[in-house]
């Protein structure tokens, strides 16, 4: 029986690779990551009380050369714990892109509480708890602790600790809590920092990596094997990181449900009684098979059957351009219509939530398959390829960003703002908003030739809350972009797999990506790279002006002298070749150097007005993707006023209608 | 007493408001130069700038507004200090706009030959009575304010995404029930609060009146007194927006990017704004109709 399915798929031509996890989410073979912190994690939640009360038993291995006595954890949850966390002090001052726990009555806010630390031969480390705050100095704050042992950790040994501990629910506010009985949970266990380990991401010596919760950075962790139950009342359907590889009824009338995953970094989940599962199996030749769950609310089975189109996409481009995804399952959560902008668009290992819409486009609409298609991107980009999300957010989203992006050019995606108009309204709006913008161009639309910061850089050390999602998400996009352009498309597509494979279940950083590009393309392509994501420069190329007129008056035939003006903005050392075409039909090409030219002109003395320049353009093979302003990249001799009477002509409009909107108030 | 309107006279009012409403194309052609004075005055500042950037670019030649070269250089082209002026332009159509509306409301009672003299004299007469006339007609305008943001706040608490709000506009339904109900009831309330402002300006042409509260109050009853007739308004001005939206998708379907384009394109622009004023003209015309009834 069990070969019928097997052998359709062959006859099919669809042969799926052998699987790296059984169906009880344990590695087959060898083991994909180190497995330095494993949990085995136990907690009941109490809706009525928001409670939640857990147990943990971590093991954890020092994966250094050196004696570890102090553990360092999260206790994220304490970041709505009041006002004067770092988290909140942030929200206020910087902004955030989702909901603010500035309006948080006493009632909404969340906590977590350890109560109890034990080793494994029963000593008790409470005692020893002391709130850090490696970030900043702020004393209020509660959500990175240690803990002192009174023996190290020796190199390479392993500790096992149990800890117990009480949390609040908050309410939902940014990626955890509750929102009328819908539960998303997570960063909701004390986690263990990451002991960074020589050369791992440029440390000298061994080094925790434990930041406080900001407002604007997600997580960083370690890989392990989770193993975790989950008890609830009976009427609440629940999903989570990994598989489910049980199921029990307790007396209480609560249930619970068992989740396993080898190899993850983190462990998120869900619980609601308004859920409808749906459920499918991805194959695509030569990658393993993936079953794909969503689970959204009831009324919205069409947003599941998109969402999981758009997962299935991705993953079959992910598998084909960086490395097969190798869980078994994918679980995709979609919030309650109004706890999307709190719980929506995040993601954790083989779970991530995306949005939902009363009446999707079909067959495909863009606010589901581009954000469900971004967050299964990060499966790759974090969530595999595990880098360090509080300081290189780059690293994940602006990759992430890039390839998903791609993923969606190949599928043929395309934006029309029309379509977040309600049912009813889209078809007669879209002439409106038609678009020709690409999903690339549109996450850049703030452009720059001297940006603030660089790319690279702590997420709560940029400006604002607006500037870290500006540059960790468009510009890392089209710096990338940039360096696609200067490798070429195969070459560049190589540097992006050979970096994936190679840090596939590690902790790369921002060096390795540019070694990896020396590798792939030299040190010139490395030092490029370099100035892309940890310098400010930006680039606007422009032919300024071309200046054509006779020196003497020897009439149309005689000798006309041309002159055009090339203008280099920002200081990115790319080569500027510049394409000049004459009225006479011939063409030539010079080139601006690379560096240290701010200002060309190129002169030219031809014999008879068809030796004029018509028109001069610099990269002629199209613009890079960091350009400021790509339409002054080309100038013709003549005017062109059919742009300018066009954009006039569209402001004169709107300014119009917008009179005569405010007029009929009047 | 007065006599509530039959169906039958309110429909030869409204008949006759678009008639004379259309007909009477010189005060329509007051408001529309009014309208294109304020949206030139408005962008006129940034065309120096875009005839800089988009002057001699053939890069942006045959690209929509909405394609990203172009929208990229005028995204640069703002950065470089191109600016619309909005503030001015905007406090010079609402003087304007209240100027004329004592010339429409002469024109909306008498609809005798046209005469600028007469349209303007009438306007210079009538804008300081207007003037105040628009402070009071404000109190019902901010009562409309009110049902919509209380009508989207009681939404909101049923569980229905209203349509006023970001949830509502990005998973709501323009068909639903209560979707259609909310409109419906913002739409007759628009309507009254607006046939009200409308019949006191008439009010105050025909009958001199010189306390602009008093032809406020008085516009405010012969609005409710009369709920077929606040229906029929608000049809006028769902038939307006019908019409100006038609025609400015039309001139959103146009192909973009050449001078001639842009010209049809401007044609047709004006087209729809003339449709606009035509049934703001008719608007006065009906407010008369209704005063007239007995």
């Amino acid at each position: 029986m069990l070969l019928a399915p097997a052998v359709l798929l062959v006859v099919l031509g669809v042969t799926p690779a052998p699987p790296r996890f059984d169906d009880q989410g344990r590695a087959l073979g060898a083991p994909l990551s180190e497995r330095t912190a494993s949990y085995v994690l136990e907690a009941r939640l109490d809706p009525a009380a928001r409670r939640l009360e857990g147990r943990a038993l971590l093991t954890w291995t020092n994966r250094s050369e050196v004696p570890q006595r102090v553990l360092w954890f999260h206790a994220y949850w304490n970041a709505f714990r009041d006002a004067k966390s770092t988290f909140a002090r942030e929200q206020a001052w910087g902004g955030t892109p989702r909901e603010s726990v500035a309006g948080f009555r006493e009632a909404d806010r969340g906590w977590t509480e350890l109560t109890s630390a034990r080793l494994a031969d029963g000593t008790e480390l409470l005692s020893t708890l002391r709130w850090e705050h490696p970030d900043d100095a702020n004393a209020d704050d509660r959500t990175v602790f240690t803990l002192t042992l009174p023996t190290a950790v020796a190199p390479h040994g392993t500790l096992t600790l149990e800890l117990r501990w009480e949390a609040r629910v908050p309410r939902l506010a940014s990626r955890s809590g509750v929102f009328r009985g819908f539960y998303f949970l997570g960063q909701w266990f004390p986690k263990i920092g990451v002991l960074e380990v020589p050369p791992q991401r440029g440390v000298r010596s061994p080094t925790w990596n434990c930041h406080q919760a900001h407002a604007s950075t997600e997580y960083y962790a370690d890989f392990g094997n989770y193993d975790v139950t989950l008890t609830l009342p009976r009427s609440m359907t629940v999903g989570a990181t990994g598989v489910r590889t049980g199921r029990t009824e307790n007396a209480d009338g609560t249930v619970s449900h068992r989740f396993h995953q080898d190899d993850v970094i983190d462990f998120a989940w869900t619980a609601w009684d308004g859920f409808l599962e749906v459920q499918r199996r991805f194959r695509a030749a030569g990658l393993p098979e993936v079953q794909l769950v969503a689970l959204v609310p009831r009324s919205d089975r069409a947003s599941a059957e998109q969402l999981l189109d758009a997962t299935a996409v991705m993953l079959e481009y992910g598998g084909r351009h960086w490395f097969p995804y190798p869980y078994p399952q994918v679980t995709v959560v979609a919030p309650p219509v109004g706890a999307g902008a709190s719980a929506g668009g995040m993601e954790y290992p083989t779970l991530f939530t995306g949005d939902v819409r009363a009446h999707p486009l079909e067959p495909r609409d863009m606010v589901l398959w581009d954000v469900a298609m971004h967050e299964a991107g990060h499966f790759w980009w974090q969530g595999m390829v595990a880098s360090n999300e509080f300081e290189e957010a780059w690293l994940d989203e602006g990759i992430d960003t890039w390839g998903s992006g791609r993923a969606a050019e190949s599928a043929r995606l395309r934006w029309n703002l029309a379509n977040l108009a309600p049912v009813g309204l889209r078809a007669a709006l879209g002439p409106f908003f038609h678009s020709e913008i690409s999903e690339e161009d549109a996450r850049m639309l703030v452009r720059s030739t001297r940006f603030q910061t660089p790319v690279a850089l702590p997420g709560w050390q940029f400006p604002d809350a607006a500037s870290t999602g500006r540059s960790t998400y468009g510009r890392a996009v089209a710096s990338l972009g940039t360096l696609e352009q200067v490798l070429g498309e195969e070459r560049f597509a190589r540097l992006v797999r050979t970096y994936a494979e190679r840090f596939a279940f590690r902790h790369p950083g921002t060096d390795d990506f540019l070694a990896v590009t020396a590798e792939v393309g030299g040190a010139g392509a490395r030092s490029l790279a370099e100035r892309l994501f940890r310098g400010t420069a930006g680039i606007d190329d422009a032919v300024r002006s071309i200046h054509c007129g006779q020196e003497s008056g020897e009439g149309l035939d005689g000798p006309w002298r041309c002159d055009v003006d090339v203008e280099r903005r920002g200081d990115l050392p790319l080569p500027c070749p510049v394409a000049i075409r004459f009225d006479d039909g011939t063409e030539l090409t010079e080139q601006v150097p690379a560096e240290g030219v701010t200002w060309q002109r190129f002169t030219y003395r031809r014999a008879g007005a068809a030796g004029r320049v018509r028109e001069a353009r610099v990269h002629p093979g199209g613009p890079v993707p960091l350009d400021a302003d790509p339409v002054n990249d080309a100038r013709s001799r003549e005017a062109t006023p059919g742009p300018v009477a066009m954009v006039a002509g569209w402001f004169l409009h709107a300014a119009q209608l917008v009179a005569s909107a405010v007029g009929a108030l009047l | 007493m007065k006599v509530r309107p039959s169906a039958p006279a309110v429909g030869t009012a409204l008949a006759r408001a678009v008639t004379q409403g259309f007909g009477e194309w010189q005060a329509v052609s007051f408001l529309l130069a009014l309208n294109l004075t304020v949206g030139l005055l408005a962008v006129a500042p940034a065309i120096p700038q875009l005839t800089r950037e988009l002057g001699h670019a053939p890069l942006a030649e045959g690209k929509p507004l909405l394609s990203a070269p172009v929208a990229l250089a005028v995204l640069a082209a703002m950065r470089d200090g191109a600016r619309t002026s909005v503030l001015a332009p905007l406090l010079l159509l609402g003087l304007l706009q209240l100027f004329l509306a004592g010339g429409i409301a002469r024109r909306a009672w008498l609809g005798d030959r046209f005469s600028a003299a007469e349209f303007l004299g009438a306007s210079g007469r009538l804008f300081a009575r207007n003037l105040r006339l628009a402070c009071w007609s404000g109190i019902g305008l901010l009562g409309v304010g009110l049902v919509a943001v209380g009508s989207t706040t009681l939404l909101q608490r049923l569980g229905h995404p209203p349509l006023f709000t970001l949830e509502g506009w990005v998973n709501g339904n323009l068909f639903s029930p209560w979707s259609l109900l909310q409109i419906a009831l913002l739409a007759l309330c628009f309507a009254a609060w607006r046939l009200a402002l409308e019949s006191a300006r008439v009010l105050l042409w025909r009958d001199d009146l010189r306390t602009t509260r008093l032809a406020a109050w008085r516009g405010v009853r012969a609005a409710l007194r009369a709920p077929l007739a606040v229906a029929a308004f608000a049809l006028l001005i769902g038939v307006a927006l019908l019409g100006v939206f038609l025609l400015a998708r039309l001139r959103a379907s146009l192909p973009e990017g050449t001078v001639r384009w842009a010209v049809l394109a401007f044609l047709v622009g004006q087209g729809t704004l003339w449709v606009r004023y035509a049934f703001q003209v008719a608007g006065a015309v009906f407010a008369a109709e209704q005063l007239r009834q007995p």
